[in-house]
């Protein structure tokens, strides 16, 4: 136990954190059940974009900062889905289905620039996402598209930057077979998708496969000895992280009930790898449990701090406060988390 | 008249094996002392210490004492070994490749223009340029080189950036004993003959020169004295009237006919691999268009000092380092680097790096020995590709007995054991794969002497009962000779002779130093 701990610390402090920041909210007389109603949502609404990223770390080619570029695959399926009509909960199957070609093609050409940098695979991937977004703002612009509630009102072309999902498929898997026992709201349909998803990643992790391409991450000349073609290995892992980010961006607009298009998705991949971060995931060791424990730890301090720092003092600079809470706790899991990289090793 | 330096009793030892042990020799002012040995007879080892490359006595490991000029002497680091007038020229020049030549001699210690100096400091005062570029010229000169002082270092051939490395030693003005590091492994028989005048030239100004080579004939011809290492401790000191080549290679290679050699059975008939062209360029292992011919169920060594070239067939082979020529196995030709092909033909290619290629130290002896298996065999698969656990934890068992690994279960993790069990790990991935050919890499480095015997015999035994053609590509000679029944020795980059096991220790002593008997 006390070894665990020691070996832990960043998450253990973290989760004290979440802790107090709970406690608080009690004394505070906030409405719990809201807090926590809230927290089940966002921790499986954007479970799937930390999963994501789960192959990239495994096969060794670092945090996918690249995600942008799975996520605006995921919008290309959703708008198509739109346009051609489709509604509810096959809206979302729709979009899904459609978004894998898209995502296979994105992550099929970002693996091989990713192979090119070999070593460098972080920093390139960040400016990757970031200049493939700019440059699909161009596409969102002019892309021949004609659902009337997808174009800017007033000229009629170009996609608009933020489409409301109510009438198409927002809150269709979100409020997919929910019940509430003790008031507390759960989102069973959700929750399904995501399991679905976790329980594919964990048979594919015992395959064949799945083996080889977390030995390309441990060891690339050993997996090269043993007759695998890493450099295919690697594009196949950025390509299931694309389509699983494309995939995550689906279901987590679907629950917040907007599509947000042109620079929206440049950020997001940070709160994803913070997440990781969090969770204690450190390179081609990191594994689901990181992921699960991630997701927990960052969704509840990002939720219950904005109130929280509220209540107790000046609003204007809660959100300041938060940001340096939040941030500098991920720079202290990065820094504790390099120091068993290279200390102790 | 007190010796420039003495050393008295100076070890190093990693854990509990010794690189260097109760080393003891003084060395006088002015002296040229050469040092010879095989591989890691703990040549480089002194001079690290004596550099400050070793980081002094606060290293644990190291202990004796040492006498620099009658004062002790224990260098922390190099800048302190540099300022107390002890210089090493490494055996890889290590220059700055986008500074001029002039630059990187005077790196360091540029001349500065003294008004500059007064007003800035001297850090931050202006470099004199001129002047540094006219004492590089000078020095060049010395050398009789022909290259201008203001070339960028990165585009130099590697024997004129060891000369720059030595220039930058040599210049400094209280330079009292000058250490080269194999200066000459990267030159031409003429550019060593500049070197070797030049330590003459230091010598006669009173500076103390100790200069590790493995070329004996350059020895020879400028040390005073020569002390040969073998296993970290000193052998025997020869004086100048003592020099012989033959005296100098019993010495370093010991006492080989005390061993088993084996007996040689030459009923082998059909060549299995064959070599034909072919070079690699492995960096400080190149390959110059070689020819052999292994035969199907021997075993086959391949040795030679360090950096000619032992290595290089069985790297090439696997396509780590880029190669030209021609391979065939069985008759047919294999390309390079196409691992899963090559494999699939029964060819196995096992890694001399053992921590760092050939095992995933975290993983399970379990995953270890059974993943080449479970990619290229479908034995070990089941029908949709996921691996047959309880299959693959019996064969692993299997061979934990077979192999005697020692071990807690087959889940520990392959980095709790020893080395020689890490080995017997790694031989068991290939033996699980029954391949016609193993191609083993310095199968016992790093191993304990009674562990060492134990991977050879079973080297002997996969060759014997599974049939299966075995390479083994070792320094170790004396280990080569007790199970190969013929044995290539690399000299510079090709094969210099193939010899029986059995041939005399004499003709192998000759051979790895490029000589005929």
């Amino acid at each position: 136990m006390i070894k665990t701990i020691k070996n832990n610390i960043p998450q253990f402090l973290i989760i004290i954190f979440a802790a107090v920041l709970f406690i608080t909210t009690l004394f505070l007389g906030m409405n719990t059940k809201d807090l926590v109603n809230d927290l089940v949502t966002r921790i499986f609404m954007n479970g799937l974009l930390a999963l994501s990223l789960l192959p990239m770390l495994r096969s060794g080619a670092g945090i996918n900062f690249g995600l942008p570029i799975g996520a605006v695959a995921g919008l290309i399926g959703m708008v198509i889905s739109i346009e051609l009509g489709f509604k509810n909960f096959s809206g979302f199957i729709a979009a899904i289905v459609i978004l894998i070609p898209f995502a296979y093609l994105f992550g099929y050409l970002y693996g091989k620039l990713l192979n090119i940098v070999r070593g460098n695979e972080e920093i390139a991937a960040t400016f990757a996402g970031f200049s493939f977004v700019s440059l699909m703002c161009l596409f969102w612009a002019a892309a021949p598209f004609s659902h009337p509630q997808m174009m800017w009102p007033i000229g009629g072309k170009g996609l608009r930057p933020v489409i409301g999902l109510k009438n198409f498929f927002g809150r269709s898997l979100t409020g997919l077979w929910n019940f509430s026992p003790w008031g507390i709201n759960i989102p069973l349909g959700l929750i399904l998708l995501f399991s679905f998803f976790v329980i594919i990643f964990i048979i594919y992790s015992h395959s064949r496969r799945g083996i080889a391409m977390h030995a390309a991450g441990k060891n690339e000349i050993f997996t090269t000895l043993s007759g695998i073609d890493v450099d295919k290995v690697k594009i196949e892992s950025v390509i299931y992280s694309t389509i699983l980010a494309a995939a995550g961006i689906c279901i987590y607009a679907q629950s917040y009930g907007f599509l947000e298009l042109y620079e929206a998705p440049l950020m997001m991949a940070f709160p994803a790898a913070s997440a990781i971060l969090i969770g204690g995931g450190n390179g081609t060791k990191t594994t689901i449990a990181h992921v699960f424990l991630g997701i927990l730890l960052y969704q509840s301090i990002y939720l219950l701090s904005t109130p929280v720092a509220n209540a107790i003092l000046i609003p204007e600079t809660t959100e300041i406060l938060r940001m340096i809470i939040s941030n500098g706790i991920i720079l202290y899991a990065l820094f504790s988390g390099s120091k068993v990289k290279y200390g102790t090793d | 008249m007190n010796p420039a330096l003495e050393i008295r009793n100076l070890s190093r030892f990693y854990g509990t094996i010794p690189a260097l042990n109760n080393f003891s020799l003084n060395f006088g002012k002015g002296e040229v002392v050469g040092i010879a040995g095989s591989n890691g007879s703990g040549k480089t080892t002194l001079l690290n210490i004596l550099s400050g490359d070793a980081g002094g006595k606060k290293t644990s490991g190291i202990s004796g004492e040492i006498l620099f000029n009658s004062k002790p002497y224990f260098p922390a680091d190099t800048s302190y070994a540099l300022s107390s007038g002890v210089g090493l020229v490494h055996q890889e020049a290590s220059l700055i490749p986008p500074f001029t030549i002039a630059e990187n001699i005077a790196l360091g210690r540029e001349k500065t223009y003294s008004v500059t100096e007064n007003i800035f400091g001297k850090e931050l005062a202006l470099i004199d340029e001129k002047s540094d570029i006219s004492d590089a010229q000078t020095l060049i000169n010395e050398f009789r080189l022909n290259i201008s002082p203001s070339i960028r270092s990165g585009s130099l051939s590697i024997s004129t950036r060891q000369f720059i490395e030595i220039m930058r030693v040599i210049s400094r003005p209280e330079l009292k004993l000058l250490l080269l590091d194999e200066p000459t492994s990267a030159m031409n028989d003429y550019d060593a003959l500049i070197l070797i005048d030049k330590i003459r030239e230091l010598s006669a100004l009173g500076v103390t020169v100790i200069f590790v080579s493995h070329r004996l004939d350059e020895l020879i011809s400028v040390c005073d004295r020569i002390a040969v290492l073998r296993n970290g401790e000193l052998q025997r000191v020869f004086k100048r009237s003592e020099f012989s080549k033959p005296g100098l290679i019993f010495a370093m290679t010991g006492k080989i006919h005390s061993l088993p050699v084996k007996n040689v059975k030459n009923n082998f008939k059909d060549p299995v691999l064959k070599f034909s062209n072919f070079s690699v360029s492995m960096p400080g292992e190149e390959l110059n268009k070689i020819d052999l011919e292994i035969m199907d169920g021997e075993i086959f060594g391949l040795t030679g000092y360090s950096g000619h070239g032992r290595l290089a067939p069985g790297n090439g082979l696997a396509g780590l380092y880029p190669s030209s020529g021609e391979i065939f196995f069985k008759g047919k030709k294999i390309i390079p680097g196409k691992i899963d092909r090559i494999i699939k033909e029964g060819l196995l290619f096992l890694s001399e790096e053992r921590l760092a290629n050939a095992l995933l130290l975290e993983n399970s002896i379990r995953d270890n020995m059974l993943f080449t298996a479970i990619q290229v065999n479908k034995k070990y698969c089941g029908r949709f590709g996921f691996p047959l656990r309880k299959k693959c934890g019996n064969t692993a068992d299997e061979y934990i007995e077979k192999l005697e690994i020692k071990c807690e279960s087959h889940s520990q993790p392959v980095n709790q054991l020893s080395g020689g069990n890490q080995q017997k790990v790694c031989i068991a991935r290939m033996m699980i794969m029954e391949p016609e050919l193993l191609f083993i890499a310095e199968p016992t480095r790093g191993i304990d002497v009674g562990t060492k015997s134990v991977i050879l015999e079973l080297l002997q035994k996969i060759n014997s009962v599974e049939k299966t053609t075995v390479v083994i590509s070792s320094g170790e000679l004396d280990e080569l000779r007790q199970i190969c029944s013929r044995i290539a020795v690399f000299y510079d980059g090709e094969i210099f002779k193939v010899l029986n096991a059995d041939a005399s220790e004499k003709e192998f002593a000759y051979a790895l130093a490029g000589e005929n008997l």
